[in-house]
This record gives structure tokens, C-alpha cells and sequence, in this order.
């Protein structure tokens, strides 16, 4: 209903650049953190577009006390809903896409975080995204929502997630040692 | 007590419990080893995991930050697609719709009560919203009445249609829940949800006067190729709409707007039948658009909500038009004067017709 077009013009000039500030101060985390859940640039992109798009039509984002968070949690949320619909493509690709982004160029690191990666690959999707939302500091409520579980079955899920890690990851390293040794 | 499960002394260790569950989780803790070295174990498998996933943590990484300027500029058009209401769906749109409606002469938004005149004001006729209907569209629709419009004379815009005008700015106020009661009309609450999850807060609403340049207007209709034209009383007559102040219930999960169904006041002598037909039989629409538009016998009771995936629903025995599209969709209806207008936030799906029928 409000405001007759003119007026609507004149203020949309501050609106754009006060949305393009936004869109800058938080890109990059948001990328990242996508890319960091997903592992396909492309993709990672496509859901940051998803949403900032959904950020710039929220009717009242200044009552969000925490933007990033937000972010945060609505590119979770996508980024399972997208893994979901993969997951039978995600298990072959893990790591091979062209468009897997290139993570650090320091090798001893490079070689843990494969391993790391490997142990991770070896669990059920679900608990791969779990993990990385954890890591990434997502609250436990935040979890829940994204997962559509209770808390407490974040905190069981969480934990047997974490059991079968520290053990893949284990099992690698015992078979390294056991090769060199 | 018995022995908590694993999952629960993880979140008794990220200190996620409600006190009094930590407090009976701390003297178990204290009487039973087997446990106490169980947390132990948590600890230490949460230590691990959270030291080796560090290397894959997004702020451990460097990496390549992918063309933020080409998502920049893909939002804005994005946004714009938005602008021109084709694909997302919400409560900014459908204010925006009825602003463009307000546009078009009112056609799409004319109250009720036909010719109940008020004392205050003899020389007017005062129309409220008794329904809501809706107009189904296709991308194809707005794409041909589009290019219908654009072989008019110039470009469609608000002057072509005379002077339009707000009075009144358009503010917020948060709410108590103890203002409710003074807001002229009866407030309706979703049931079953805690006072502590809902947030209220007014949306006042300027008024938006609209006066016909009618010969303007007549000779954009004649460049349309129209035979029926605006009537020559109309010039200079001046149209008001009135949307009152909209009280906003913002719950966790849905956004619940209410106020006054709005308002159309028209100068005494002018028929609001006459100006409809003249609209719905402008030769812009696609046929079936303007089937739908002759179906709509009744405009001065009936708020027309376009929509492309739009339908009827029944809510408590009244009309309403379930909206849907990208997943987001939105309930309005018209019950007993008062317009309700209800909006699933980004991300949630809640079944809106099941919280339409709950308010109390």
C-alpha cells in the first residue's frame, strides 16, 4: 500500500547502497562457511545467492539482532536440503567436481586435512554436516532446527558422529603406522 | 537417577541442560564412576574431533572467493525480477500489488456496504472490503498484457492516471500485549503458542488519495484501442483508500498481519459498476484473465489479489486465497471487517490454513 512511486525511488538509492555495504561486509564468511559445507564452488555460490536474496526480502531484517547468524543458519538449512537431494551423487563426488575449490597450498597441512577429510567422507552424510555445523559454531538449537530434531537428539547424534570419526580417523592413521613401521 | 545416555553428557559438557538437569547430572556425576569416566570420554572425543576438523573450519582456510561482484549483480536482478512481482511472494508484494491496484482507478480494490453514506461526509460513498477474490495468472498473462500496455501512448506511469497522493507517513510502534484492546477492532491470536515466542507492533498505514485526470486517462484507454471510456464526472473527483493501522503478530515461525479490511471512499454520483466495466473490458487482458475479471460481479465489496499459483480456500466458512510460489506461501482472508493476511517465514513450512482456524 505506503508510498507513491516517487517516493519509493528516492529512498531506494540509500536502500541499494546500504544493501551492497551489507552484501560485502558478509560475503566472504558466508562463502566460505558454504563452501566449507558443501565443497562445490558453484554451488557454494548458488546458495549464498539464495540467501542474501532471501535476506534483502525479509519485510523487517532490522529486527534480526544478529545478521550473520542468520545467514548462517538459513545457508545451513539450505546446504542440508541441497545435500539431501544429492546425497546418492555426493557419496561418488566427494572431492572431484570441477568446480571442488582448491583449499591451501601448505602441503604437511594439506596432508592431515586429507586425512581428516577421508575419515570424514566416511561417515553418513548427515553426520558430515552435522560435524562441520558444530565446528563452525551453529548453536545446538540452531542444529536442531536445521536437522528438524529435538536438542536432545542433536546431542546423541552429535556424539556417536564424533565416535565414528576419532575411530575412521584412527584406523588410517594405525594403517599408516602400521605400513612405515 | 539412572545412568544418563552419552548424548546427554555431551550436553551437559557444552553446558546445554536446563539447570536443574545439570544439577542432577553433577551429583550423579559424583556418585557414580562408571559415568564420571564416560563424561571423561566425551570430552575427550569432543577435544579430538574439534582439533582435526580446525584444519577444515572455514576461517582456517584460504581460498578463492569466487566472483562476489557477479553474485552482487545476480542478486540485484534478482531483486528487481521481485519488483516487478513475478517470482517471490510476500507481504511487501502483496502491499505493492494493491498499490499498483489502487493505480488502476481503484478497479481492483472497492469496498463494501454500496451506498451506505456516512454522516460525516454526505457527499461520499464509503466502501469496505467484504471479500477477497483472486485472479490467476500465468508469466505468459502478465508478458502479453505488457506488451498490450506498451503499445499505448507513452509509457504507463502514475501521471498518466491523474494525481495520487499519501497523506500520513508509514510508521512501526512495538506493542504491548495490553494495547490490543485499543486498537478499534478485535485482535485474534494463533492458540497454543507461548506469550514469550510472539512479538506485536502497528503498522500505520497512510491513506492514498488518487485523482483522475480523466481526460489523460481517456486518451491512454482510446491508444490501448478501447471503446469504453472513463465518464467525463469523474475528472477532478477525488478517490481515497484507506487501510487503517495493521497490527503485525510476529511469532517464531509466521508472520500474522490484521487490521480493518480497507476502505475505498468515492465521490457521491460516481458508479463503481461503470468504472469496473471499463476497466475489464480494456482490450490489455488475455482472455482468460478477462473471464476471471467478468466473473467478479461484485467490486465494491471484493479485493482482488492477482497471483499466479493462487486458489480458493474456506477458512472458518469465510473466502479466503491461499498464494503460493518458491515454496513461500501466504493465507488472506476477510472475516467480520477485519483483513488478515498470514505469511510462513523464510525457511519454516508451517500449515497456515491449520493456524487460520486456530485464532481465537
Amino acid at each position: 500500500m505506503h508510498l507513491p512511486k516517487e517516493v519509493i525511488e528516492l529512498r531506494q538509492g540509500d536502500k541499494q547502497r546500504d544493501a551492497e555495504n551489507f552484501f560485502n561486509a558478509e560475503y566472504t564468511a558466508l562463502y566460505r562457511y558454504a563452501v566449507y559445507l558443501v565443497k562445490d564452488a558453484d554451488t557454494a555460490q548458488d546458495l549464498c545467492q539464495e540467501v542474501f536474496l532471501r535476506w534483502f526480502n525479509l519485510p523487517s531484517p532490522q529486527d534480526i539482532d544478529l545478521p550473520r547468524a542468520w545467514l548462517k543458519k538459513v545457508l545451513s538449512n539450505l546446504a542440508f536440503n541441497h545435500l539431501r537431494h544429492q546425497k546418492i551423487r555426493f557419496r561418488w563426488e566427494t572431492d572431484t567436481g570441477d568446480s571442488a575449490v582448491p583449499i591451501s597450498v601448505d602441503m604437511k597441512k594439506d596432508l592431515t586435512r586429507l586425512e581428516v577429510e577421508d575419515a570424514l567422507s566416511s561417515l553418513a552424510w548427515k553426520e558430515q554436516v552435522l560435524l562441520k555445523m558444530k565446528m563452525a559454531g551453529l548453536s545446538y538449537a540452531e542444529m536442531a532446527e536445521v536437522m528438524k530434531v529435538s536438542v536432545g537428539s542433536v546431542g546423541t547424534m552429535l556424539l556417536r558422529a564424533m565416535q565414528k570419526f576419532k575411530t575412521a580417523y584412527e584406523g588410517k592413521e594405525a594403517g599408516r603406522n602400521e605400513m612405515s613401521g | 537417577m539412572k545412568c544418563p545416555d552419552k548424548g546427554q553428557l555431551l550436553l551437559f559438557v557444552e553446558k546445554e541442560l536446563l539447570p536443574e538437569e545439570n544439577k542432577r547430572i553433577i551429583s550423579h556425576l559424583a556418585v557414580c564412576p562408571l559415568c564420571s569416566r564416560a563424561a571423561e570420554e566425551v570430552q575427550n572425543h569432543l577435544a579430538f574431533t574439534t582439533a582435526k576438523m580446525s584444519l577444515l573450519t572455514p576461517q582456517g582456510s584460504s581460498l578463492e572467493l569466487g566472483e562476489q561482484e557477479k553474485v552482487w549483480s545476480k542478486i540485484n536482478q534478482q531483486i528487481k525480477a521481485d519488483k516487478t512481482g513475478r517470482r517471490r511472494l510476500s507481504i511487501m508484494r502483496i502491499k505493492k500489488m494493491a498499490a499498483a491496484a489502487a493505480v488502476v482507478m481503484a478497479l481492483f480494490m472497492v469496498g463494501s456496504i454500496p451506498g451506505v453514506q456516512t454522516a460525516a461526509a454526505n457527499f461520499l460513498q464509503v466502501f469496505r472490503v467484504q471479500k477477497v477474490d483472486t485472479v490467476i495468472f500465468t508469466p505468459g498473462d502478465m508478458a502479453s498484457i505488457e506488451q498490450a500496455l506498451n503499445q499505448g501512448n507513452g509509457s504507463l506511469n502514475l501521471d498518466s492516471f491523474g494525481k495520487i497522493e499519501t497523506l500520513g507517513k508509514d510508521e512501526r510502534i512495538s506493542l504491548q500485549k495490553s494495547d490490543l484492546a485499543n486498537l478499534g477492532f478485535t485482535v485474534k491470536i494463533p492458540a497454543g503458542l507461548p506469550e514469550s515466542e510472539i512479538n506485536y507492533s502497528l503498522e500505520k498505514i497512510p491513506v492514498v488519495q488518487i485523482t483522475p485526470d480523466v481526460k489523460k486517462f481517456n486518451s491512454f484507454l482510446q491508444s490501448l484501442g478501447s471503446t469504453n471510456m472513463l465518464p467525463e464526472t469523474l475528472d477532478g473527483r477525488t478517490f481515497s483508500i484507506k487501510m487503517g493501522d495493521t497490527l503485525e503478530i510476529d511469532c517464531q515461525d509466521f508472520l500474522l498481519y490484521q487490521g480493518k479490511a480497507p476502505q475505498l471512499e468515492v465521490p457521491a454520483g460516481v458508479e463503481v459498476k461503470e468504472v469496473a466495466r471499463t476497466l475489464v473490458s480494456l482490450p490489455i487482458w488475455p482472455d482468460n484473465i478477462q473471464r476471471q475479471l467478468e466473473a467478479i460481479n461484485d467490486w465494491e465489496h471484493t479485493l482482488v489479489i492477482p497471483g499466479e499459483n493462487s486458489q480458493k480456500v474456506s477458512i472458518n466458512d469465510r473466502d479466503g486465497i491461499l498464494l503460493s510460489e518458491n515454496g513461500n506461501q501466504v493465507l488472506i482472508w476477510q472475516d467480520n471487517g477485519v483483513l488478515y493476511v498470514l505469511q510462513n517465514k523464510t525457511g519454516h513450512n508451517s500449515d497456515l490454513m491449520v493456524i487460520a482456524k486456530s485464532l481465537r
